[in-house]
Order: C-alpha cells, then structure tokens, then sequence
C-alpha cells in the first residue's frame, strides 16, 4: 500500500534542482509515473516526498541542434512516435518506443523515466545505445553529459546521482545510408515486457551487401542493455550473404549474459539472441 | 424478415451505457456511514498445523475493532455446494496457500492491513502434495479425513465392450495430453459490503460481486448459523465472473458478514489482485490419456480415456465439473465401445472449481488434437476423419442417450465454417506457402464439439422469473438469474417485449436480491437464456393473456385474433380495430385483474446412472465448429493467429449482436488458453499474482474474427433458443494446436504452447521437467 508522503511539483528546473539538492536522499521525481506508481503501491520504495516533474515545460521539447536530435527527458513515447522530427531524424528510437506497453503507458511513460529505471529489458534503451546517445544530467552545480551506455550500470542502477536529474537526451540525427531495425521479442503483441531485444544500427558500404559501420545493443539479455562489440566487428566490410549472416550472428551467443525467469529460460533467450540479430540484419540487407 | 419484432434482432445492451460511461456502481464502489474495513490474514505455508494464533498485539492496535478466527464462528465451520469441506478460516489446519486464518476489521485499510502483520500464527509445516498423480501414490500426504486415499471424485462412463473393440481396430492410437491452471481474470477482484442485522427486520444484508448468489446466500446462512430468510443479498454490478465468482464469495461474504455482527458496523472488503489471484479457485489442470481403436477405412471402433484432474485443496465444483468432462470425453463421434474415467485428486494446490467450459476445454484439447493425430496415422484428411464418425440425427452417444429430440447440426457447422474459409483452397495455399518459406510457417487446424445444454445430471433444474406491468403499461422485471455481462438483462428484456408486444425501452430491470427474487439455481452452463428465458416467457405469456382478453372484450373481435406490436394491439383480420397496451393495460387494471406474473420453467427431464456410467445426459445438446489459421515464426516460436473462424447452433439467436459478442470474447480466451495463459505453480506457491506476469490475450493477440450463427430451433428453449457461452472457448485452443501442427510438423500436447514450447516442443523453465511431449 501506498505511504504517505509530501508532493512538490516545482515550476522550473532550476527550482527541481534546488529542491533536489536540499532533500535528494529523501525525495523521488515522478514523470509518467508508469514504474514509480507500481514501486510505491508494491512497497518498494517508501520516499518522503515526491517529486512531479510535469510542469517543467523546458524537459518536454524535441530539438534539433546542429547534426544532433535533442530529446527532452520528459518526452513520452507517443510524443516520440507522432513528432515529424523522431520520424525523420531517429527512426530507429521510433521503433523502439511504439513498442512500449500499451497506448495508455506510451502517453504516460518517458525516456528519462525509461532510462532512469535502467530495466534491462527497457525498449527505448537499445535503439539509444545503438545510436551512440549521450545522457545530460542536471544538478544545481552543473550539467555533465555521458554516454547512455556509459549511464548503465547494472538492473534498475545508473550513474545518476540523488542530486541529478535527467535533463535531455541527444542522439545524432539519421543520415543518407543509413538504417536501423528494432526487432523485440515478448509473450504477446501488446503490454509484453521483453523476453530478448536487439537493436541495429547500420551504414551501408559502398560495395553491395556490405555494412560500413555496425552497431548492436541487446536487451533483456545481461544485466544492462549491451552492446555486442565482437559481433559488430565481424560484420563490418566484408560481403555479407543469408549463409555468412547465420554464421556470423552465431557469435552473439557469446555477447549475451541472460537469466531465467518467469518469462523465459536463459537458453532459450541465449538463442534469441542470434534469432533477433540474424532477422534484424537480414531485414536490413535483403528486404529494406 | 424475421417472424419476430423484438426477438432475434441486435438490440442495444440494456446496461451498455451506464457501464460504458462509468456510472454503473460495482461492489468496490459503494460505502455506508460508520463503515470500516475487512482484511484476511492467509496462510504462510501450502500445508501446515496450526499451533497457536495470537492476537492480543494485533486486537490491541488503536482502530482495530475486532480480530477473528475459526473459535468465532457461530455455524458450521465449513461451508461447500457439492462436498461442504471448505473452511470459512482454517481450523487447526491449513492446506493451501489461500486459506484464511484471521480477520481484522479496522477503520481504516490500512489500520487493517497493519494489524495482519501483527498477528502471530505458530505453523507446524506439513509435507504437502502438489502433483495429482503423487497424491493417489500410497503414503502420500492427505487432506481431508474423508478422502483417506485424495480422491475427490472418480465418475466413469462404460458403453459395449472395450476388448472387443479394440481388437476390432487396425490401428490402435495412445496419446497423452496435459493443461494448465487457468485464472478466471475478470476485470473486477472480488469485492463485498456487509450490513450487520437490520434493527427491525431482524436481517443482514450483503451487497458484492457474486455469481451464484443462493448459493453463496446459503452457505452465509450456515455459517452464521442462521435461517435463509435472515440472510439477503444483493448482487452489484458484476465485472466479469466466468464462473469465478462462487465458491471465493462464499468465503468473502460469510467473513464480512462475521465482522459485521461482531462490531456491528457495516464492513467492506476489497481484494487487490494479488489477493484475488493467490485466493480463487482455478480452472482445472487435467492430465489425460488417450487410447483409441480406428479401422482402415477411418471409423473409430473403441475409445479408453483416463483423466486426473487437480482438485487442489477443496471439492468445491470438482465432482460436478470431472462429470461434464466424462460426458463429453470422446467429443462429438460415434463411438460404439467406451471406456472413460475421470479422477478429481486432492493436492495442496489452490483449489479449482467452476469457470467457462466447466470440465470441457480439457477434454476438448486433448480429443480434438487427437482426431488429428489419428488421422495423420491414418494418412486420412482430418476433416473426411471428423465426418466420418460424426455424431447425426439419431446417432447414440457414449453414455447410451439417443439423439433424437434436437437437430445434430454438427456437420452443418463444420460445412459452414469450412466453407467459410475456403478450407481446402487455404490448405493448399499454406503448404505452398512453407515450401518456399524457411522463417514463417503456416497452418490451418479445426476443432469441433457437443456440448450439453445447462445442468443435466448435475441436479435440480429450474428457473423463475417476475414480471409486473405497471399501471402506465411500463414494465419492471427481474431474475434470480443474474447479469455478469453475459447479456443476460437484455435478453430477459427482449423477450418480455416480444411477449408483450412493446419496445424494449419500456421495461426496467431490478438488481438481483434473494430476498425479493424467485431462487432460480446458479447462473452457469450457459443455462440462463434458456432457463430464465423460458420463464420469462412463462410469466410475460401470461400477462399477455391476460391484457388481451380485456383487449379483446374491448374492441369486440376474438382473443386470438389480437397480436401486438410496438405498443399497439390490434385484430390480424382488421387491422382498423386496435387499441394501444397502455389503454389496455388501463382497463385490465381497473377491473381489478392481476398485472404482475411469476414465471416458472422446470428443465425438461434427463438421467443419469452413475454405478453403470451411462444416462441421458442433458435435455439438449448445442454443436460448434471452429478453424484456426495461424503463423509460427520458425525461428522465435512466436504464434500469430492469423484468423479465426467460428461456427456455432445456437438454436435461435435471441440477439444475434450478443452472440456474436459472446462468440469475440470466447476465442480471445481461448487464445489465451492455447497460447499464453497460466498460472504457475511452484510447489503450491502461486507464482504470477498479477497481469504483468499472468498473460491475457490483448487486443492486439486477437485476430479478426468470423462468427457464423447457425439456427435450428429447440424444442426447449424459448423461440428455440439453446446456448452460446460456454461453447465459445472450448475448441479455440485444440483448432490452434492443430494448426500449428500442420505450420510445423510438430505436435503439442501440453498448454499453453508459449513461445518456448512452440520453438523446442518443451518449456526450458519448466519445473516439473518433463519431456517427450513432442513428436514428428
Ligand atoms: C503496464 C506497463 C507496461 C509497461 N511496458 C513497458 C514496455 O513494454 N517497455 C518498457 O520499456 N517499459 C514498459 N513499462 C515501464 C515504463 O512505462 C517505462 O519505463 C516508462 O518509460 C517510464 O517512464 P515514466 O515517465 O512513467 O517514469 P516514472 O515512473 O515517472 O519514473 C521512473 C523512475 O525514473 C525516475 N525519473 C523519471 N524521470 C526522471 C528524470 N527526468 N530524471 C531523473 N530521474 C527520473 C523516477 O524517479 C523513477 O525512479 C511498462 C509499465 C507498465 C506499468
């Protein structure tokens, strides 16, 4: 059951960070709300205060800056999935989000709560780490920006310090050559945690069935969202064909460090695991 | 154009647009001055002594009013329909995880919660037994002194001479199937307000979710240790039930009513779904073995089935569930040497009871995957197969009863859904389409059934129903029969305007009350259309007379001559002479005549003679057809069901919208049944407690769905009328293992067939490993 607790719902972000300086050890932000709501009514966490997040109208824009895509924390997954901007300059984090729950916790839900809560199945992490994006996270001292990847620590554990909060995300925008698939795998259509996911993010060579630059983030599948470094490697410049591909996705058995679950048996997620990357790639080259 | 003007026609739900717009009150919704709230504190362990329960901290707590156990009730400690040997809180014992031990009743929730922790229950643990075959092993732990060896129930059917058959076969088929523990998951947990005695009428009263309210009224009565007529309950709007709302009441409405009398506040209590989920019963898990003898030519000559189902802790509906399941057993074929058991084993598993098919999606699953089996083996098409032992016009059937009272439609559905589909064009389409596939699979599967119509020998069938013509010619009705979202209103109300000759919006409809209402027996195995109809009809036939006698005496033509429609009573032979029911019913009421009717409908007679296994079964028997076309991604095991294709008679569709409905929503559960659905049970732990984990199919899993009503009237129903609820989810999960078997090649035999079992045959994370349940 739910505790007690004081609510405060600052007006600006420097008003949050001052808040959060003062009480950070006892006081939890709330975006959407979609992980926090289940924490508090199962008991597992037990703040003082709560923080809304809502008003600070600043976090919630999509910009573009430069070559870069800037995504506020507090843009849900549907803000992700309508903006013109997300569909042009990162198809591949459109993918991943309009694969969250449902309509409802796509309203509700955002990438800095998605990211902030670290699952390791989260949907909108592997298309961020794919795509090299970087974290900026605010204190009253100051901003420091990082790697998402970096930002992943371990389930449910960040870099993020009491003080900080998570102001905006930056990917670089989507170029000529490029393409990316999301492939997720869950128990049923909608409202499906991850059982595997993998992001992809390529750029085509100039020779035919080649792939310049590779990059790939499992979900669901170790203790963070990771990347697979041995695989990328393995398929970058040469000439790729179905029989190489199968053979090549093979490695990622070796990338992969998941568990067993109520969901499914980390062998079986082990094999899908190569089952996700071979399809994901194979969509990239042969049918897009 | 149909004969009818209210009758067979899509009427609007009577109760769409309260529930649609929120405004419909559900038990959770309602509160009473001075209320406080009820709190169960449930066992820690599946089986275990209980050696001593302290309360004094807990009682102690400031806002407590009172903490309650098995010493305070003044009745019978147990309570049950068929085998009363649930206890309202255990007594020295505990044998599933669900059982309640105490009771608090504190102003507030969270006072109520607070004080279950601080009640201190010593446990001796207990070996338990969680395995329904480990259970009938000697030397395994029991569980109720009158069932020294587990056994609930053991039903048998025996017809001809299973030897003789047998050796008659060229081919002799044996096959093993399993399922799953299924949750109910309506929408709404279970929910209860008890008022205590009523100063003057000396009565309590009881508002909540229930589904079979006299009999949750009488065990409430029993352990309260109070007559019938003091005990009154009344029905909330119901968010779903499926049959789930029963047994799990009767304990929920007897322990608030104990907390009302003992603090003599009114006491609401509410379960989170957790509590829902680790509390109420299930749908069964059967293991069932298949034997059968077939010739060349494809008739089947002999049938031997052998089936344990996990009863879990209680009897509950168990013997009258395992009963459906013999009946049905060998699925709607001719089989002239039967041999059928039926096994309801005590575990100390959560214990399972009544939900939607009610002992048939077992037997469903494993005899429909079976035929396809056997015809494979046979290398016969299965559906040449299915029409060549086919149950017709006459046909007898494995418990000796002559099908001669109703049309035996069940090629007629099968031809119509085949057709519906194109089934031949779709077979060669698929096996095309996975020679040149090496990722995706298709398939196609079929699946049909019989299914008996309401309770047969189950026991004493009869409904009422009232009906009352104000003096304004508006209409009130209502039914012991309750509203579950089935439809049950909106029907009761068409047919009363049908009888009537009115429109629909006339007639209002009264929440169910025991007090008031005529008992009409629980509404289960899709009895109410038929049942409470016939007796609607009854009482508005009735009234019918009644009006148009005065009618006629008033316009001067002969009674039979009248018929009415949209308010308007008029002569057949001149039209010119009418006379609207409003004035009608102005002058029945001035001379004094009776404007209000009970009606009354008495089941038709069946048999059943359980020392020899044979019986007429059920009065009438309904049939259905269903084909699933599905994808399998060769790669994951994720199944798509690319469609789905649903054939039923349902004698008469009172509002063929509604069946339609009904129809929807049975194969989304069957989906869910074949593909998704269950409840995990370790050791007598539930597992998954809430929908995260516990997987449902979406809107997004369902495909589109093809609903075709086939009609061929009952002489027993009203207009006709049999049965759609039940039939609906019987068959969806065997048409889809039978298409994933022509997808793949590969045969499952236990549900549900996740994406683990799909892709390997067998479930990696499955505890109780067992294997070889795949085939190629
Ligand atoms: C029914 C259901 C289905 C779901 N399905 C999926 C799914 O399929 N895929 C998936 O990935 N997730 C799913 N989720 C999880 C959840 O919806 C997402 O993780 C969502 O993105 C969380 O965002 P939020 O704004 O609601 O986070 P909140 O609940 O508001 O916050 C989550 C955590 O992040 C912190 N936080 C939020 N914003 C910030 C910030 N700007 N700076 C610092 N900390 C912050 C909060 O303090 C909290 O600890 C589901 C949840 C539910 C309830």
């Amino acid at each position: 059951m739910v505790n007690d607790f004081r609510l405060v719902r600052p007006k600006t972000l420097p008003e949050a960070l001052g808040l959060l300086d003062e009480f950070g050890q006892e006081i939890e932000p709330v975006a959407g709300g979609t992980d926090l709501l289940v924490k508090l009514e199962d008991g597992r966490i037990r703040p003082s205060q709560v923080m809304d997040l809502s008003a600070l109208n600043e976090l919630k824009q999509i910009r573009l800056v430069g070559e870069d895509l800037h995504l506020g924390a507090l843009v849900t997954h549907t803000a992700v999935l309508e903006s013109p901007l997300t569909r042009t300059e990162a198809p591949l984090l459109v993918m991943g989000c309009r694969t969250v729950g449902s309509t409802q916790i796509r309203n509700m839900g955002t990438l800095g709560g998605n990211l902030a809560t670290a699952s390791p199945a989260g949907d909108s992490i592997p298309a961020l780490v794919a795509l090299e994006a970087k974290v900026v996270l605010a204190s009253k001292k100051g901003e420091r920006t990082l790697p998402v990847e970096d930002f992943l620590v371990g389930p449910g554990k960040t870099e993020r310090r009491r003080e900080e909060l998570i102001k905006e995300i930056i990917l670089p925008c989507a170029r000529e050559g490029e393409k990316g698939f999301y492939n997720k795998l869950g128990q049923r259509n909608a409202l499906a945690i991850s059982i595997a996911n993998v992001a992809v993010w390529v750029r085509l060579g100039e020779r035919k069935n080649t792939l310049s630059r590779v990059r790939i983030a499992f979900g669901a599948l170790a203790p963070t969202v990771k990347r697979g470094r041995m695989v990328e490697d393995a398929l970058t410049d040469r000439e790729l064909d179905e029989a190489s591909l199968k053979g090549i996705t093979q490695l990622a058995w070796k990338e992969v460090a998941p568990i067993t679950d109520i969901r499914a048996s980390a062998q079986y997620r082990r094999d899908m695991a190569i089952a996700l990357l071979y399809q994901s790639l194979y969509h990239i080259l042969f049918l897009s | 154009m149909s004969q009818f003007r209210s009758v067979n026609h899509p009427v609007r739900r009577v109760d769409a647009y309260e529930k649609v717009t929120g405004r419909a009150k559900y038990a959770a919704d309602l509160r009473f001055d001075g209320m406080v709230w009820g709190k169960v504190l449930r066992s820690r362990y599946p089986h275990a002594r209980i050696r001593s329960i302290n309360a004094e901290k807990a009682r102690s707590l400031p806002g407590v009013l009172a903490v309650l156990t098995a010493q305070d009730v003044p009745g019978a400690k147990t309570f049950g329909i068929v085998v009363p040997n649930q206890y309202l809180l255990a007594d020295d014992r505990v044998r599933y995880l669900g059982d309640g031990v105490a009771l608090v009743a504190a102003e507030t929730e969270s006072i109520a919660q607070a004080a279950l922790a601080l009640i201190e229950v010593e446990y001796e643990e207990l070996p338990g037994v969680f395995d329904p075959l480990a259970a009938l092993e000697k030397g395994a732990p029991t569980l109720h002194a009158e069932a020294p060896d587990n056994l609930a129930v053991h039903h048998h059917v025996q017809k001809g001479d299973l030897a003789a058959g047998m050796a008659e076969a060229d081919l002799v088929l044996e096959r093993e199937y399993r399922t799953q523990f299924i949750e109910h998951a309506y929408i709404e947990p279970e929910a209860v307000l008890a008022l205590p005695t009523h100063p003057f009428g000396h009565y309590l009263t009881i508002y909540g979710s229930f589904q079979n309210i006299y009999n949750i009224r009488r065990s409430v009565a029993k352990v309260l240790a109070l007559p019938l007529n003091r005990v009154r309950l009344v029905q909330a709007t119901l968010g779903g039930s499926f049959g789930g709302k029963d047994e799990v009441m009767h304990a929920m409405a007897g322990r608030a009513a104990l907390l009302a009398q003992a603090t003599g506040r009114p006491v609401k209590m509410v379960n989170s779904r957790e509590e829902s989920i680790l509390e109420s019963y299930k749908r069964h898990p059967y293991i069932l073995r298949y034997q059968a003898g077939v010739k060349k030519d494809g008739t089947i000559s002999a049938m031997k089935i052998e089936v344990y189902a996990d009863a879990g802790a209680y009897a509950s509906m168990t013997p009258f569930v395992t009963w459906r399941s013999v009946v049905q057993a060998t699925g709607p074929y001719q089989v002239p040497h039967v041999r059928t058991d039926i096994y309801g084993v005590y575990t100390n598993n959560t214990y399972t009871g009544a939900m939607r098919g009610f002992g048939s999606p077992q037997v469903c699953f494993a005899n429909e995957s079976f035929m396809d089996e056997i015809a494979l083996e046979l290398g016969m098409d299965p559906i040449e197969f299915r029409m060549k032992n086919a149950l017709v016009d006459g046909s007898v059937t494995a418990t000796g009863q002559v099908l001669n009272r109703h049309r035996v439609s069940l090629k007629e559905v099968l031809s119509q859904a085949l057709e519906a589909v194109q089934y031949q064009d779709k077979v060669r389409e698929y096996r095309r389409f996975n020679e040149t596939n090496a990722e995706k699979k298709r398939g196609i599967g079929v699946a049909v059934s019989y299914r008996g119509v309401s309770l047969g020998g189950e026991g004493t069938d009869a409904a009422g129903a009232y009906v009352s013509v104000q003096q304004d010619g508006s209409v009130i009705i209502h039914s012991g029969l309750v509203e579950m979202g089935q439809g049950l209103r909106t029907i009761y109300t068409q047919i009363v305007a049908e009888e009537l000759g009115i429109s629909a919006d006339r007639i209002v409809f009264l929440d169910t009350d025991t007090s008031v209402n005529l008992d009409s027996g629980p509404t289960v195995a899709s009895r109410s259309t038929i049942m409470g109809g016939s007796a609607m009809k009854d009482a508005a036939g009735r009234l019918r007379l009644t009006i148009h006698g005065v009618a006629a005496d008033k316009l001067e033509v002969a009674q039979d001559d009248l018929t009415g429609e949209a308010g308007i009573i008029y002569s057949r032979n001149n039209p010119e002479k009418k006379i609207t029911f409003e004035e009608a019913v102005r002058h029945t009421a001035l001379r004094g005549l009776r404007l209000t009717e009970l009606g009354w409908y008495q089941g038709p007679k069946v048999s059943w003679d359980e020392e020899h296994g044979q019986g007429d079964a059920y009065f009438t028997y309904v049939y259905a057809a269903n084909v699933a076309e599905v994808e399998v991604d060769a790669e994951t095991g994720q199944v798509e069901v690319l469609r789905f294709t649903a054939a039923h008679d349902v004698g008469r569709a009172i509002n063929p919208e509604n069946v339609r409905g009904q129809i929807y929503g049975g194969v989304a559960m069957a989906l869910g049944y074949g593909l998704l659905e269950e409840v995990e049970m370790d050791k007598g732990v539930t597992r998954n407690l809430n929908f995260d984990e516990y997987f449902v199919a979406t809107t997004m899993d369902v495909p589109d769905i093809q609903a075709i009503i086939v009609e061929n009237p009952d002489e027993f129903g009203p207009y006709g009328a049999k049965s759609v609820g039940e039939p609906t989810l019987e068959i969806g999960a065997p048409a889809i293992a039978n298409a994933i078997a022509f997808a793949t090649g590969k045969r499952l035999r236990e549900l549900p067939m996740d994406l683990e079992r799909v892709l390997l045959g067998h479930s990696l994370r499955e505890r109780r490993t067992k294997r070889g349940s795949v085939e190629r």
